[in-house]
Formats: C-alpha cells, sequence, structure tokens
C-alpha cells in the first residue's frame, strides 16, 4: 500500500470517485487532494516549510486542464522548485484528453511515469500500484 | 574542119574553125549542135559521105549568110577500119569549088594531113601508099627524104634500119598483114641529138570485105607521155625516199600478212633491211604476248576499221623487244594494208614517267581530304579520289567512263549544270554550294576548267548548312518572339538604360516603345524592388544569364505589374553589345498566388482552432462521462433492494456505455485524422493474423469458421501495427458477423504483389452486400446494412481512414447471398 497520495483534479465528483476507489482497492494510506496547479504547490510549499517532516507524497495523480494553474504549470514548477526535496516523487497523469501532444509531453518529464484515461476505478488502482512496486 | 570521134567527141578541129568558133577538143556533139548527132549517126553506119547545105553545127547562123556555105561530112576509119569518126568539112561556097571539094582521096589526104601522128598506108606487101604531112616533115626533119616515099616499101626500110624497135616494127607490120595480130603496138625511144623523144608505133589494118587491103602505121609522139611518165617515177622514187628518210617504218603489207614493201627506218626499228623483210610473214615478228591482240587488230582493219596507235611489241632482229605504235589502213581495192609504225620506245617512257606522274598526283589526291573528281568534255568521269566515293557513294571503278548527270540525273536541274558548264564555257573557276538530294548532302564545290574538262573539288558541308539554316530558323523564331510573344524583351547598356525593347511591351505594359528607349529601367522598378534588383544587375558579367525573382515594375497607369526577368550579358557579343533582359509579367500569376496563400494560411489557422475545439469538447465530453462511469462501477459493490431502482441503475449503465463507446470511437477517428503520416514499421502478417485470430477464436468456433491464410507472396508489409490490426480485427469480425446461416463460414486472406504494390484480399462466403444499392454508402460513417448483433456501421468507415491516412485504398467486391472481398492495397514502400 502507499503511503500518502496527493490528486490534483478540479473535478470534485472525479475526487470524490478516486476517494471511493482508493478505499476500495485499499490504495493508499493518506490522500491529499488539490483542486489545482497552484494549491498543489502550496501544499508542497508548507511541506518544504516544515522543518524535517521527511514524509511526503511519493505519488502524485495528475489532472491537466484545471482553472488557475493546468497540471503542465504544475510540473514545470513543481520540477523547478520542489523536485530536489522530494525526489521520490513519481507522477501519473489522469485526463481526459485526447489531444496526442499531451501524451507526447508527458514524456519530457522524468518523474512522470504514464498517463492513465479516466475514470479512475479499483481496477485501475490496482495496476498502478502494481507497476509503483515494481519500480 | 572538124573531126568527130565517135560520134559525140570533137577529136580535132583546124585553126580555121577554131577562128570561127572557139570550141575545146573534147566537147560532146550532142551538148554542141544536137541536130548534128542524126546525120552523124548515118556517116558512121553507112560509112560513106554526105555532102549537106544545111548549117548542122549551128554556128553559121552568126558569122555567114546562110547558104554561102557548104558542109560535107567523111567517114573516117578507125583502126579496125570501121567508120570510127566523121570528118566535117565546112567550105565557104564563094571559094573555089573543084579544090575544096576535090576527091574522097584528096579529101582523106587532106584529113592525114591535119593530123599531128606520122601516118602511113602501106599496101599488103608493105609498099607505102600514101604518107601524110607530118611524116614528110618528119623525115625532112630528121635528115631523111621529103619526097619519094610512096612505092617504098616500109617494112624493107625498117629492116634495113638495123635498129631493134624498126626491126620489131616490121615484124608488127608483117603480123598484122598477114592476120596474127589485129594491132601492133610499140613504145620507143626516138631520141634526137636535141631532144629526148618517145614515139608509139601503131599498126592497124584496114578491112575491105573481110579482106586486109591496107595497114596504116602510124608514129605518134608520146614524149610528153613519156616525160609523164618518167616524172611519176621519179617522183615515186622521190616519195620512196621520203618514205624512207621517214622515221617511221612505212610498209604495205599483203593479204597474206606478208611485207611487200618497207621503208628503210626498219633499219633503226627492227634491226632488218627493208629487203630481208619482203615475203617475211610479219606475224612471226610480233612478241608472243602480242600476237593475239595483234590478230584480233587485223582483223578490225579488214573488217573496214582504221587502225591508230594500236601498240604492240616486235622482236628486233638482235632478239630485243621494241615497242611499237601502229597506224595502219586495209586497201580492199587493192587487197594491201598500207601501214605506219614508229618506235614506241621514247613514247613508252615518257608514258611511264607520265605515270609516275600521275602515280604521285594520284595519291596525292586519294589522300586529300576533299572529295575531287575529273570530268572529260563530255561530262564523263575520268577520276574520283576514295573521299569523293565515300561523299557521293560511287566506286571509281564503275563511275569512271560514266557521265555524271547519268549518276545523278537530278543534279542537271541544279547548280551542279548550270555552274559546270559556265567553268567551260568561261573557262573560269566557278564556287558554289549546292544540295544533292540523291546522297541527302550539300556540297560545297570548287571547279577548274582544264583542257580536257574540268576538275572538280568538293566537301561535304551539311553539318554547316544545318547549322547555318537551324541558325537562321532561330532567328525567325527569335523574331515570332520579339514581335508577336508574351514576352518583352529589351536590351540594355551596363547602367541599365533601355537601346531597344520589344514592340510586344506596348501590349503588356502600355508603355510605348519610344517612351522606354534611352530611360533607366531601374526608375521603373518599385522602390522596394529596386536595391535587390540593382544588386543582381551588378552581378552581371560574373555570371553570364541569371533569372530574377519576380518584382515590380511600373506600368503606363502607374500600377506595380510583378514581372519575371531573365538577363543575360550579352555586351561582348558585337551583334547585340547589351544586357538582353527577357520579361514576363506574371502579375497575374502573382496574385492568385497570393490569393492561394492566403487561403491555405486561413484554412490552416481554421482547421487548428477546430482541431482545439475538438479535443476541448472530447476532453469536456469525456470528463463527466467518466465520472458517470466511474460512479456506476463503484455503485456495483452496494446491494439495490429496491427493484425500480435497480433497473434505473441498470439503464443508466446501459446509456452511459453506449455514450461512451460513441465517444471512444470518435477519438479514435478523430486522432487517425489528424495525425500525420505515421511511419511504417516492418511487420509479419502471420503474426497480427495469429494474434487477431487468437482474439476472436470464441466466435470463430461459435461460426465454424475455415480460416485459410497465405502470406507466401508478401510475408512482410511495413505499415502502423495498430491499423494492420485494426484492418485484420474489423474485416474478420465482419466476416464472422455477416456469415450466412445456411452454410459454413469460409474465409481466405491471401496476400499478392502488384506493379507498385502489395495487396491483402479478404475473402469470404458471407451473406454480401448490394453494392448497386449501399456500394457509395459502404464505407461512410455509422451505415448500416444488416440488422446483425453489435452492427454499429463503423468498422469499415475506421479502417478506410486507417488505410487512406497511409496512402492506400481499399475496394469491396461483392454478391449477394455469396460472398464479399475486400482488397486492401498499400503502397510499396
Amino acid at each position: 500500500m502507499i503511503n500518502q497520495v496527493l490528486y490534483i483534479d478540479d473535478d470534485v465528483t472525479a475526487q470524490l470517485i478516486f476517494r471511493l476507489a482508493s478505499n476500495k482497492a485499499a490504495f493508499a494510506t493518506e490522500v491529499h487532494t488539490a483542486t489545482n496547479g497552484q494549491q498543489a504547490l502550496d501544499y508542497y510549499q508548507q511541506l518544504a516549510e516544515e522543518q524535517g517532516n521527511q514524509s511526503y507524497p511519493h505519488l502524485v495523480l495528475l489532472d491537466l486542464d484545471m482553472p488557475v494553474m493546468g497540471g503542465w504549470e504544475f510540473l514545470d514548477n513543481f520540477m523547478q522548485t520542489y523536485y530536489v526535496q522530494f525526489p521520490d516523487t513519481r507522477v501519473f497523469i489522469v485526463s481526459s484528453t485526447i489531444n496526442p501532444e499531451d501524451k507526447q509531453k508527458a514524456a519530457q518529464y522524468a518523474c512522470v511515469l504514464d498517463f492513465v484515461s479516466k475514470p479512475i476505478t479499483s481496477e485501475l488502482l490496482v495496476t498502478l500500484s502494481h507497476r509503483i512496486e515494481k519500480q | 574542119m572538124l573531126l568527130f570521134w565517135g560520134k559525140e567527141q570533137f577529136c580535132f578541129l583546124n585553126d580555121a574553125y577554131y577562128a570561127r568558133r572557139p570550141v575545146s577538143i573534147g566537147s560532146s556533139a550532142v551538148d554542141l549542135c544536137p541536130d548534128l548527132v542524126p546525120l552523124l549517126e548515118q556517116v558512121l553506119t553507112t560509112g560513106t559521105a554526105v555532102q549537106s547545105q544545111e548549117d548542122l553545127l549551128g554556128w553559121s547562123k552568126l558569122l555567114i549568110p546562110a547558104g554561102k556555105i557548104s558542109f560535107s561530112y567523111s567517114p573516117v576509119f578507125g583502126d579496125t577500119g570501121k567508120p570510127a569518126g566523121a570528118l566535117v568539112t565546112c567550105t565557104e561556097t564563094i571559094q573555089a569549088e573543084p579544090e575544096t571539094m576535090g576527091t574522097g582521096g584528096m579529101a582523106q589526104e587532106l584529113i592525114l594531113d591535119n593530123l599531128s601522128a606520122h601516118i602511113a598506108v602501106l599496101d599488103p606487101k608493105g609498099n607505102i601508099i600514101t604518107v601524110n604531112e607530118a611524116w614528110r616533115k618528119f623525115s625532112a626533119d630528121n635528115g631523111g627524104p621529103t619526097t619519094g616515099f610512096v612505092g617504098s616499101n616500109y617494112l624493107l626500110i625498117c629492116r634495113q634500119s638495123g635498129e631493134d624497135e624498126a626491126i620489131q616494127i616490121a615484124e608488127g607490120i608483117d603480123k598484122v598483114l598477114r592476120g596474127k595480130l589485129t594491132e601492133f603496138t610499140l613504145d620507143y625511144p626516138c631520141h634526137s641529138p636535141t631532144q629526148q623523144r618517145w614515139f608509139r608505133a601503131r599498126v592497124t589494118p584496114v578491112l575491105a570485105d573481110g579482106l586486109i587491103t591496107q595497114v596504116v602505121v602510124k608514129h605518134q609522139d608520146i614524149t610528153e607521155k613519156e616525160k609523164n611518165w618518167l616524172l611519176t617515177q621519179k617522183a615515186l622514187q622521190e616519195k620512196q625516199n621520203i618514205l624512207d628518210a621517214s622515221l617511221d617504218m612505212i610498209c604495205t603489207i599483203d593479204p597474206e600478212g606478208r611485207f611487200i614493201q618497207v621503208s628503210r627506218a626498219c633499219r633503226n626499228i627492227l634491226g632488218y633491211d627493208p629487203e630481208e623483210l619482203q615475203g617475211v610473214t610479219f606475224l612471226n615478228l610480233v612478241s608472243k604476248q602480242d600476237q593475239v591482240k595483234t590478230i584480233r587488230a587485223t582483223e578490225r582493219l579488214v573488217a573496214g576499221e582504221q587502225l591508230y596507235n594500236f601498240e604492240n611489241s616486235y622482236v628486233r632482229k638482235d632478239g630485243s623487244l621494241v615497242p611499237m605504235a601502229w597506224s595502219a589502213r586495209w586497201e580492199a581495192k587493192e587487197e594491201v594494208f598500207y601501214c605506219v609504225a614508229r618506235d614506241n620506245t621514247e613514247r613508252k617512257r615518257i608514258e611511264e614517267q607520265l605515270n609516275l606522274q600521275e602515280q604521285k598526283t594520284r595519291t596525292i589526291l586519294e589522300s586529300i581530304t576533299d572529295g575531287f573528281g575529273v570530268l572529260d568534255k563530255e561530262w564523263k568521269i575520268t577520276y574520283c579520289n576514295p573521299e569523293a566515293e565515300r561523299i557521293l557513294g560511287i566506286t571509281e571503278e564503275t563511275a569512271v567512263g560514266t557521265s555524271i548527270w547519268d549518276i545523278f540525273p537530278e543534279a542537271i536541274s541544279l547548280k551542279f549544270y548550270s555552274e559546270y558548264q559556265r567553268a567551260l564555257v568561261e573557262q573560269e573557276p566557278v564556287h558554289f554550294e549546292e544540295y544533292l538530294p540523291s546522297i541527302q548532302a550539300w556540297l560545297e564545290v570548287t571547279a577548274y576548267p582544264s583542257e580536257d574538262g574540268l576538275s572538280i573539288y568538293f566537301k561535304d558541308v551539311t553539318e554547316r548548312i544545318k547549322d547555318k539554316q537551324a541558325l537562321e530558323l532561330s532567328e525567325q523564331r527569335f523574331k515570332a518572339l520579339v514581335q508577336e510573344g508574351v514576352d518583352m524583351i529589351g536590351i540594355l547598356d551596363q547602367e541599365g538604360n533601355v537601346t531597344y525593347v520589344s514592340p510586344t511591351i506596348e501590349q503588356i505594359l502600355g508603355i510605348p516603345v519610344e517612351f522606354l528607349i534611352g530611360k533607366n529601367v531601374f526608375d521603373f522598378i518599385h522602390e522596394e524592388d529596386r536595391e535587390w534588383v540593382f544588386q543582381y544587375f551588378l552581378l552581371l558579367g560574373s555570371v553570364k544569364q541569371m533569372k530574377l525573382d519576380p518584382f515590380r515594375f511600373l506600368d503606363a497607369q502607374q500600377k506595380y505589374r510583378w514581372i519575371e526577368t531573365v538577363a543575360t550579358d550579352l555586351l561582348d557579343s558585337p551583334a547585340v553589345g547589351g544586357i538582353v533582359v527577357n520579361a514576363r509579367d506574371i502579375t497575374q500569376r502573382i496574385q492568385q498566388a497570393q490569393e492561394r496563400e492566403d487561403l491555405i494560411r486561413e484554412l490552416t489557422l481554421t482547421n487548428n482552432d477546430l482541431r482545439q475545439f475538438t479535443f476541448i469538447t472530447s476532453h469536456n465530453f469525456r470528463a463527466p462521462l467518466s465520472n458517470l462511469i466511474g460512479l456506476l462501477d463503484l455503485m456495483q459493490d452496494i446491494p439495490v433492494e429496491n427493484p425500480l431502482l435497480a433497473e434505473l441503475i441498470t439503464g443508466l449503465q446501459t446509456s452511459t456505455n453506449a455514450l461512451n463507446n460513441t465517444i471512444n470511437d470518435l477519438t479514435d477517428i478523430l486522432i487517425i485524422k489528424s495525425s500525420h503520416s505515421k511511419s511504417g514499421e516492418p511487420i509479419r502478417l502471420r503474426e497480427v493474423f495469429d494474434k487477431i485470430t487468437n482474439q476472436l477464436s470464441i466466435a470463430l468456433v461459435e461460426a465454424q469458421a475455415d480460416v485459410s491464410f497465405d502470406d507466401t507472396q508478401v510475408p512482410v508489409v511495413n505499415y502502423d501495427r495498430s491499423y494492420i490490426e485494426s484492418i485484420f480485427l474489423n474485416l474478420l469480425s465482419n466476416s464472422i458477423k455477416y456469415r450466412s446461416y445456411d452454410r459454413k463460414l469460409k474465409i481466405s486472406i491471401t496476400t499478392r504483389e502488384i506493379e507498385n504494390g502489395i495487396q491483402l484480399v479478404f475473402s469470404d462466403n458471407g451473406i454480401g452486400i448490394d453494392l448497386k444499392r449501399y456500394g457509395n454508402r459502404l464505407f461512410g460513417l455509422y451505415q448500416r446494412f444488416h440488422d446483425r448483433p453489435n452492427s454499429k456501421g463503423f468498422g469499415l468507415y475506421l479502417i478506410k481512414s486507417q488505410i487512406e491516412s497511409l496512402g492506400g485504398s481499399i475496394q469491396v467486391e461483392s454478391k449477394v447471398n455469396e460472398g464479399t472481398s475486400f482488397i486492401i492495397t498499400f503502397k510499396k514502400q
């Protein structure tokens, strides 16, 4: 089981579904959520400021299309500012996009493991946890 | 007095007659006095004298009044004793009649006296009956008696003289008298102390009633004749001397081929004396090798031909050979060959020298690169060198002796004839160029007249002429282009000032030619283009020709036109001396291209917008749909007790799934359509087949399908793997879906190579499709023609999109209730 997961999505329903599926699949002990990139960056900023706290989410599920700050912008900032401090962070991009350019772009980030399509189901989470363990 | 001999000829006339009427001896009585002829005939046939007062001679009227003259016609007996002539005596009656008209004997004497020959008449015993005046005179002149002849025996006189000739004459007379000779003649010399004389003694009998009653002895002076003969002999001798003096051997040869007479030259030529050759058969002297042709020549001579410069060689007395040249003629009447032969040694030598010279000339002629030929005055070819043979396509062997007009009849109407004729007539060399059709070549010809004809040098100049003609043609084309073309042609000086511009500029830019001449072109070029055009212009010189990008040029309406130009530096060309600019108005083209570019840009933008729009829309569709699916998925674990709710939830689930499928399908299509040509990879078709049949195994078993696969022709294709799989999956599942329930399903998949491509053929024995009815909609999106489970009308649309996105194509063949074949063609990579 994964310790902490950060789920970044502006879709509240999707957040609900993720929580339920995660519970069902016993995917993670702790689920943090953010509704856009900026919120997520704020979360990392807070983590960084809390000195001595060695615990941080090793898995981030990231939507791309969000208000205030989208997924790509978040990734850029995160990689620039926080990746060094949280090097074990792995990212799955979760999106309903069909734009092939997005998939190509995702491959450019070292921390991004894959691109997964919604909906998030318990079966999908089981598969994901297998892939993370293999790493 | 005149004497006719026979009935026609005057043979004598005396002075008296001559004084009255000068006629020449030998004139014809028939011509002179035709009226006399019957009377003459009478006298000659009867032998009796006739007297007449009538003037039958036709002259008295002129001189003497008629009736004052009388004519007597007395016969004169010839050597045979028959009347051979008639003596006509014309006597003016005024004179004493008895004297003139004496007895017949008187008359006869008178006649005899007037004859120049010495005549004596003898009786059968040889006694002289009478002599004439000439006889007496001769005797007197030669110191003999003047009278007393009559009665003496002439035979005795002759015999007593002791001279051979006289004795012979006496015997001759004796023989005539005795009838042993009908006539006796002897020519004898009788030279006087002062002059040489010859006489002819002639003895003829006078017959009366068949008996010899008298003989006439006649001594005629034939000195003149004899002298002539001697002269002739002398002349002949002289001629012989001349002949002998000749360097040529002159000879006569008899019909048997023996020398009759040979001139002395034979001594030098053949080494024989003329006497040695007489009677020798000439052929024996001819060298062996020339005998046959000499015999032939002789035959030709006899046939009437004349021989000139017939050459053969003779064997000299010393055994050496001497070349001879013969001119000869056969005189048929005399049966003699007249021949003149010349020692040909010198000539041969000269000939050989000439031959050598000619050989040299020939060698030179044959090695010259021009064609060379010689014609005689009858246009016959006497020589042509190998180059001439090559150019004219003739051989010297066959051409020599033939008239050039026979070989090239078409040339008569061309310059060849007229020019050659001119050269011959004017004796001036001619030079011309002409086309000779039979050899399809242009010849450059120089002909020099010579004594024997023409010497002709010629060259095949076809290439040069062709070039020239091509140049002329291109000049014509150029003119046409300049004056009527759509191009404007201008010539500029180094500063860009116009020195020439074609009239087309008026039609195209509306600028009059005169207006532009002398102006600088850069003043007309749009200021934005001026600088770069000028830079290019400066490059000319190092670059001979350049094509400039279109630039704007001011027209007569002060509007800019786009022109495209090619500039060529011909400043060095003396004919042009400037920069030739070939310009074309392409304003319309530029405008069209501009419009097209604008359109494309606009369309691309729109298209991109649309794509983005689609992605956003799709995303916005999918996000809530995903949630719906996720929620329904989570609901599955929660037991629902209300049956109605359970049913509603099921309905919700079904609808959500259907919506999801549709969205997914459309997404797939969107991705295929928007992706730019995917790169292919080598794919084993067998692998794909195995994978898909495995996926469909349950359905295939269910349909009891018999699937055959043949990839022997094309085992590997270069393609997008997912597309290939999609093609196999969709077509195989279609075959299953639309199988006939009446028979076992058979599917065959084959590959084949065609020109420029590869084909994949899927055939089944399913229910088929009515192509007439549905053909045009078959590959449409969401087109369904059969009510079969899971029929969405999407698969064919999908694979068609996939195939076409990689530049392939798909065709269908089908018969209702028999089966369907899909033929997919890939481009060969």
